[in-house]
């Protein structure tokens, strides 16, 4: 016969239930408006290490949205305040134990907000979802270069390459002569680095290194560094922000670089979202937001290892 | 194909931050050391195949250098050496059938059946009594191994092994 059972049980259905409900009521709380937004869209990410998936309506490629980022920004700068959504996004490509093509974010922005602020809570929000299950120990809160630092003496970009490619080829790369510097960075991060984070207690890292900025402003005292959080669990990665970059011209440049950057890949250009560069350009207010990985947070509330334990039916059995 | 050495793929794992590069963390076993590592890719990039093959094959004889083997299909026969054979020789009888891996059309390794069946050659006579205690001693195979045997064995009965741990399983009755 063939499989055709969920891929979740029902007791992780009813803490999924619980944990949608439970994040709804956070944001009520604080006054965060909930709001949807298309997840066919016209334009997608530049990022090259994002890949999208199209999907085409009347002869028109629509993409499914990597995560509802430009729309809401579209929406902060019309307005509209504080704001949250509770979505599905897609990626290509990305298919693993933590990984699943289809997933569940929770992605919200506020106004005003510091670094400090989004980061104590997206914290706040990820213990509140796991209300049954307490933490043995608090949240740690660790500079990217310190992180790095506490394992090898010295930061990352303080490191010639011939050292970076050293060391990621001591971890098992192969290959790496290629890589670049901030391939090597990832690397190096997610396979060395993230290994020494507690499995007791949530790892906030923040001041990421300005190359791996994305939509984040830079510091203000030191540009070498992003206001980009993530916060890990372990090695499990669970939330990913910034405090947004406003200045259109510098984002119109980032996305430029990100084709270049492609190019360079081999993969195909992305035609940059004019929508989203005219709304930053009207006047995109002053903001933090994040992008957290639902199923992984239910992952660790539930204590399994794999995306499909908490998603009904999983990219195989969907 | 890595560094040169053919190598199977054991597990691989996709990793990647939400912001930045995908790779496949693989866990790799040597097909000629039989040592299994962890090694990680850019996910995309490629590596070249290798060229490996695993036929069953009758084994023949030795000549003590090398161990003969014969394809069943093609009547084909291929020499391996002592590496190759590893240590499937302990267990190798003729007319058995094991698994040849071959590499770009040469033995690579040799696995013997999971299960082989040979007689003892020489043991000890067992001490009455001491079959309680669940005492062992050597006893030495024809084909030259030596393996433990419960006291009660004798010279000269068939026994079965599990090549895998090299352990005995059972006597065999004879006809």
């Amino acid at each position: 016969m063939v499989e055709w059972r969920p891929s979740i049980s029902a007791q992780g259905l009813q803490r999924r239930a619980r944990m949608l409900a439970r994040a709804r009521a956070f944001f009520a709380d604080r006054n965060v408006l909930e709001v949807e937004t298309p997840l066919l869209t016209s334009r997608t990410v530049t990022d090259p290490n994002i890949q999208s998936l199209a999907a085409f309506v009347d002869g028109e490629a629509r993409y499914l949205q990597t995560s509802p980022e430009y729309a809401m920004k579209r929406l902060l700068a019309a307005g509209v305040g504080d704001i949250y959504q509770i979505c599905k996004s897609f990626r290509a490509q990305e298919k693993g134990a933590v990984h699943n093509p289809e997933f569940t974010l929770i992605e919200w922005y506020r106004r005003d907000f510091s670094l400090q602020q989004i980061m104590r809570e997206t914290v706040a929000l990820i213990e509140e979802l796991l209300f049954d299950l307490t933490l043995s120990k608090n949240a740690t809160y660790v500079p990217y270069a310190d992180a790095v630092r506490q394992k090898f003496g010295t930061a990352m970009t303080e490191m010639p390459l011939p050292q970076l490619r050293a060391i990621a080829a001591e971890n098992g790369s192969v290959d790496s002569h290629a890589w670049t510097p901030e391939q090597l960075y990832d690397f190096i991060f997610s396979s060395v680095v993230a290994p020494t984070f507690s499995n007791g207690g949530l790892t906030v890292v923040f001041n990421y290194p300005a190359s791996q900025a994305a939509l984040a402003k830079l510091n203000d005292d030191d540009k070498n560094v992003a206001q980009r959080f993530e916060v890990f669990y372990g090695t499990l990665e669970l939330a990913n922000g910034f405090v947004e970059l406003t200045d259109a011209e510098e984002q119109l440049m980032r996305f430029e670089q990100d084709n270049q950057q492609r190019l360079q890949q081999g993969l195909a250009e992305v035609e940059i979202d004019r929508r989203l560069i005219s709304a930053i350009k009207h006047g995109l207010p002053d903001c933090a937001g994040v992008a957290g990985g639902f199923d992984r947070v239910a992952m660790l509330a539930s204590r399994v290892d794999t995306i499909s334990e908490v998603i009904s039916f999983d990219w195989e059995s969907a | 194909m890595l560094d040169g050495d053919p190598y199977h793929i054991v597990e691989n794992e996709f990793v990647k931050p939400g912001k930045g590069q995908a790779f496949n963390r693989v866990k790799v076993r040597n097909l000629k050391t039989g040592r299994v590592v962890d090694r990680t890719f850019k996910s995309g990039d490629s590596v070249e195949a290798a060229d490996v093959l695993e036929v069953e094959m009758q084994y023949l004889y030795t000549d003590g250098e090398e161990w003969h083997f014969m394809n069943q299909e093609s009547y084909e026969q291929y020499a391996a050496n002592k590496t190759a054979v590893g240590d499937a020789a302990n267990w190798l009888k003729d007319q058995d059938i094991c698994e040849v891996t071959l590499y770009n059309g040469s033995p690579l390794s040799v696995t013997a059946p999971n299960f082989v069946e040979l007689q003892i050659t020489q043991t000890d006579p067992g001490v009455r009594g001491d079959t309680a205690t669940g005492g062992t001693k050597p006893a030495t195979l024809e084909t030259g191994a030596t393996v433990k045997v419960p006291l009660f064995v004798e010279e000269n009965e068939i026994i079965k092994i599990d090549t895998r741990t090299g352990e005995y399983v059972s006597r065999v009755k004879d006809n």
